[in-house]
């Protein structure tokens, strides 16, 4: 029945759980502390940055 | 394994270990369903006749496999999750029911909710565009919510003509709750980095002299909606202390770049489109480019438009 497909949403389950290794990838990239080039400069720095990431999921 | 021989290899997995264990009355599907985020492939699982259903986001558990998770391990973990939630669904799908038809009892828990602009849902979703993302309403399910994560519903065109409200107000209710239970929070990158990584040594991008906010909420869930909040914008420039950037970092946050005069657009749009792809779930995603508000004119737009009319202004001035 229609009505049911309207009333009967299915609910999403959302969490925010990786906020850390995002800002923290952004952070490095940001400042050229991976890649060595900083955005104001030309470059993501973000190369490499998947290793770094794996010791510092703490929050995953 | 290629992805469409793996959902029916996992299909077929879950399905003997749910009768290994003796659960009774579940059924499931490959389907294809519209997501704040995108067409998701998911495997639904119901339970008896209830209409709400379990849906596994196939591509999240297919990349943890390719990541070297067992496929046993992901089996396991996800028939875990059916078992957990059998009663659940049994016994709160009337609960939900109630709640979520009514909007009396709704709209105390209305909440404005920024997604990515191109998602199909928007097709048959009250929403209002800002640049390429869109501002929709949620419900917050907060009796079926834990410490993990929150249970949300999108109001749908249908939902909202079930309520009976118009766009109008459907909005001004989802902005009264936003403003009154999540403020706009914003905070020096460094300082949230270091809530929530316990690292010697965190990169601080003032080093090189770059100014770096973060635009949230007071929860930090879904924060990236305070960019629909009335004049964000202002008390963001205001925070900051002039013109700056704004990187979609995730649907739960904005990063802000005070604008130092130095063309960044392209820069910053290569580093979003990175993180994007190597850091986040592809549910978190919001946008593969950055904005820019200029505090003097007014004018929030995207950083590419910017930096196009900077340049243009900078010709005819020759």
């Amino acid at each position: 029945m229609e009505s049911d497909v309207i009333t009967m949403p299915n609910p999403e389950f959302i969490t925010n759980k990786n906020n850390g290794v995002r800002l923290f990838a952004y952070a490095s990239a940001l400042s050229g502390k991976e890649g060595g080039a900083s955005a104001s400069k030309g470059g993501s720095g973000i190369t490499g940055l998947r290793n770094e990431l794996e010791k510092t999921k703490l929050d995953v | 394994m290629e992805f469409e021989a793996f959902k029916n290899t996992i299909m077929d997995l879950v399905s003997k270990e749910v009768e290994d264990r003796g659960l009774e009355g579940i059924s499931m599907k490959l389907t294809t369903v519209e997501s704040p985020d995108g067409m998701t492939d998911r495997l639904m699982v119901s339970v008896d006749d209830s209409k709400m259903s379990m849906a596994f986001r196939l591509k999240e558990i297919y990349q943890s496999v390719e990541d070297g998770e067992d496929i046993d391990h992901a089996v396991y973990k996800m028939v875990n999750t059916i078992e957990d939630n059998i009663s659940f669904v049994k016994e709160k799908e009337q609960d939900v029911k109630s709640f979520i038809s009514d909007y009396e009892k709704v709209k105390d828990n209305t909440y404005l909710r920024l997604i990515p602009g191109d998602s199909p849902i928007l097709k048959s979703t009250p929403h209002r565009m800002i640049e390429d993302m869109a501002l929709v309403v949620n419900v917050h399910l907060d009796s079926f919510s834990d410490e993990h994560g929150k249970s949300c519903v999108v109001v749908t065109k249908p939902l909202m003509e079930m309520y009976g409200v118009d766009e109008t107000q459907l909005f001004a209710d989802a902005e009264k709750n936003s403003l009154a239970n999540e403020p706009i929070v914003f905070k020096p990158l460094l300082d949230m980095v270091k809530d929530l990584i316990s690292k010697d040594e965190i990169p601080n991008p003032e080093d090189v002299g770059i100014v770096t906010y973060i635009a949230t909420n007071a929860s930090g869930f879904q924060g990236a909606a305070v960019a629909g909040y009335p004049d964000f914008c202002e008390k963001a420039a205001e925070a900051i202390g002039g013109s700056f950037y704004m990187l979609p970092s995730s649907v739960h946050e904005f990063i802000l770049i005070k604008d130092d005069g130095t063309p960044k657009a392209k820069d910053l749009n290569r580093m979003i489109k990175n993180v994007n792809e190597t850091v986040l779930e592809p549910r978190d995603v919001l946008s593969a480019q950055c904005y820019h508000y200029d505090a003097k004119a007014k004018v929030l737009e995207t950083g590419l438009n910017y930096a196009q009319r900077t340049q243009q202004r900078k010709g005819g001035a020759r």
